[in-house]
């Protein structure tokens, strides 16, 4: 397996537990979990973004990263009540926590990037 | 004496049961079967004794064939797999078997000695035994050459994951090493299988024991069931990458070494009365005098003797089986298999666990470097321990 579908397949699998646990989280199967959870993504975001996400895949993975916390900044709950806006609420929020970490590394990457090839 | 033979073959039917289903560790069992069943001194000892050597041996199965680790099976996994997949799976289990009952005659010989040993090595020992891991886990990193700081990297990675698994309140740690390992070591190798390839059936097996491999194993128990906070699997990571050569070296001293150090925490409960495992503690009430000893060692052999026959039957069928399916296709039933029995076992959190566990135990193979370095799981933790952090890290992860 090379790094670049080690990577495909690392982002897929954080990305899916990330949504699969707000799921659960907002259906209250899974509760009163304080802080781990969102630990344990944002370590296998960093994971991810240091040994995967290659230079010509940077740009695309930043962009794709602006618009997911573009939404996740949305007040889902003008729009959904309930069940609904909890799901919703806590798969956002997991995915952010999975996803920036990786941007944080990706982007630094970028920096690092620009700066030498200066 | 009829009594002490029922509660020694119920005892290794206990084991047996518990060492071949992943998952399963005699630990959870001891309290449960004491609690609904009253024993006197005698039958206890033989009863824990049979199921604790039946388990160890039994163990070896999932491991080798499955690829499912055990803490105290962890290391030995990746030579066990290497072998099976050359064809020499029978060997592999005729090995670590016979090294174990190796072992155990040779604890029973040197028990004097052991005896006078322990003491002095146990009051010492809290001193240097930090320098001694950090000493030994930099000298593995070392041998990755120009792959050092790769190797640091990912076992820092598999560290700090170990510090979130083993120390949430998710999940507690014993409940987590399973999906952890699973995935670590487990399914990490599973996903590399290829397509047509086979497991052949060596046939007949000719073994050869190897004395200075069964001896280091059994040093390395002792250490292990000596040293305080560190366990077989931390110290078969230090020892094993120094000391061993090949495959079948590794295999033999990591049989020993598991016996060792189940007859060592025993041996210390009865010298200073520390608990240093789950049969440790399940013995603690018990007052432990040289004659309870004797009948521990006799149940042990017992039970290993009746018990090497029943694997080494179960191992000739199950290879005769494994050797007609592709291995690749063998694979996905297997990576299934684990997974339901980690979600049965340990419920979504485990799931959870041990899909991030894998990625994290494809990372050596993506970056060149020795599998084992993800021991840094189990070790990290430990170094974090003897620092004295531990509890700031529950903290943080509350």
């Amino acid at each position: 397996m090379g790094s670049e579908r080690y990577g495909e397949w690392a982002f897929l699998a954080g990305s899916l537990l990330a949504l699969v646990l707000g799921l659960l989280e907002g259906l209250g199967i899974i509760g009163g979990l304080g802080q781990i959870i969102p630990l344990m993504l944002v370590f296998f975001g960093l994971v991810v973004g240091l040994t995967t996400v290659t230079s010509k895949e940077i740009d695309s993975f930043l962009l794709a990263t602006i618009a997911l916390l573009a939404v996740s900044g949305i007040r889902i709950d003008r729009f959904l009540a309930g069940i609904l806006a909890n799901i919703f609420v806590y798969s956002l929020n997991n995915l952010t926590y999975f996803v920036a970490p990786a941007a944080l590394v990706v982007a630094l990457k970028s920096i690092y990037k620009i700066a030498s090839s200066r | 004496m009829l009594d002490l033979l029922f509660f020694s073959f119920f005892g290794i039917v206990i084991g047996l049961f518990a060492g071949l289903l992943p998952g399963l560790h005699p630990n959870q069992l001891y309290f449960f079967v004491f609690s609904i069943i009253v024993l006197n001194p005698n039958q206890f000892i033989v009863f824990a004794a049979s199921m604790a050597i039946a388990n160890i041996i039994s163990n070896y199965i999932p491991s080798l064939f499955l690829s499912v680790p055990d803490p105290n099976t962890v290391t030995s996994i990746l030579p066990g797999h290497r072998m099976v997949l050359k064809g020499f799976g029978k060997k592999a289990l005729a090995i670590s078997i016979f090294s174990a009952i190796s072992a155990l005659i040779i604890l029973l010989i040197a028990l004097p000695a052991i005896l006078v040993i322990v003491p002095s090595i146990h009051k010492f020992s809290e001193s240097f035994i930090l320098v001694l891991i950090i000493t030994f886990v930099f000298g593995f990193l070392l041998t990755e050459g120009k792959n050092f700081f790769i190797a640091l990297f990912i076992f820092l990675i598999s560290g700090v994951w170990g510090l979130l698994a083993l120390n949430s309140n998710l999940i507690s740690s014993e409940k987590a090493i399973f999906p952890a390992l699973t995935g670590l070591f487990g399914i990490s190798s599973l996903l590399f299988a290829e397509r047509g390839m086979k497991i052949s059936n060596e046939g007949d097996v000719d073994i050869k024991p190897n004395i200075a491999a069964i001896i280091i194993g059994i040093i390395s128990g002792i250490a292990a069931g000596i040293l305080p906070g560190i366990g077989e699997s931390q110290i078969s990571f230090m020892i094993l990458h120094f000391f061993t050569k090949n495959d079948e070296y590794i295999l033999s001293s990591m049989a020993s070494m598991n016996i060792a150090n189940t007859i060592l925490s025993v041996i210390v409960l009865m010298l200073t009365g520390k608990v240093r495992s789950g049969l440790g503690a399940a013995l603690s009430n018990l007052y432990l005098d040289k004659n309870l000893i004797l009948l521990f060692f006799g149940a042990c052999l017992f039970s290993a003797g009746l018990t090497a026959v029943v694997c080494l039957l179960l191992g000739n069928i199950i290879i005769s089986k494994i050797s007609s399916m592709d291995y690749q296709r063998l694979s996905r039933y297997i990576i299934l298999l684990l997974s339901i029995l980690v979600f049965a076992l340990t419920g979504f959190v485990g799931l959870f666990i041990l899909i991030i566990s894998t990625f994290i135990g494809i990372l050596p193979v993506l970056f060149k470097i020795k599998r084992s370095v993800n021991m840094g799981f189990l070790t990290f933790p430990v170094i974090i321990y003897f620092i004295g952090y531990t509890h700031l890290i529950s903290r943080l992860l509350v």
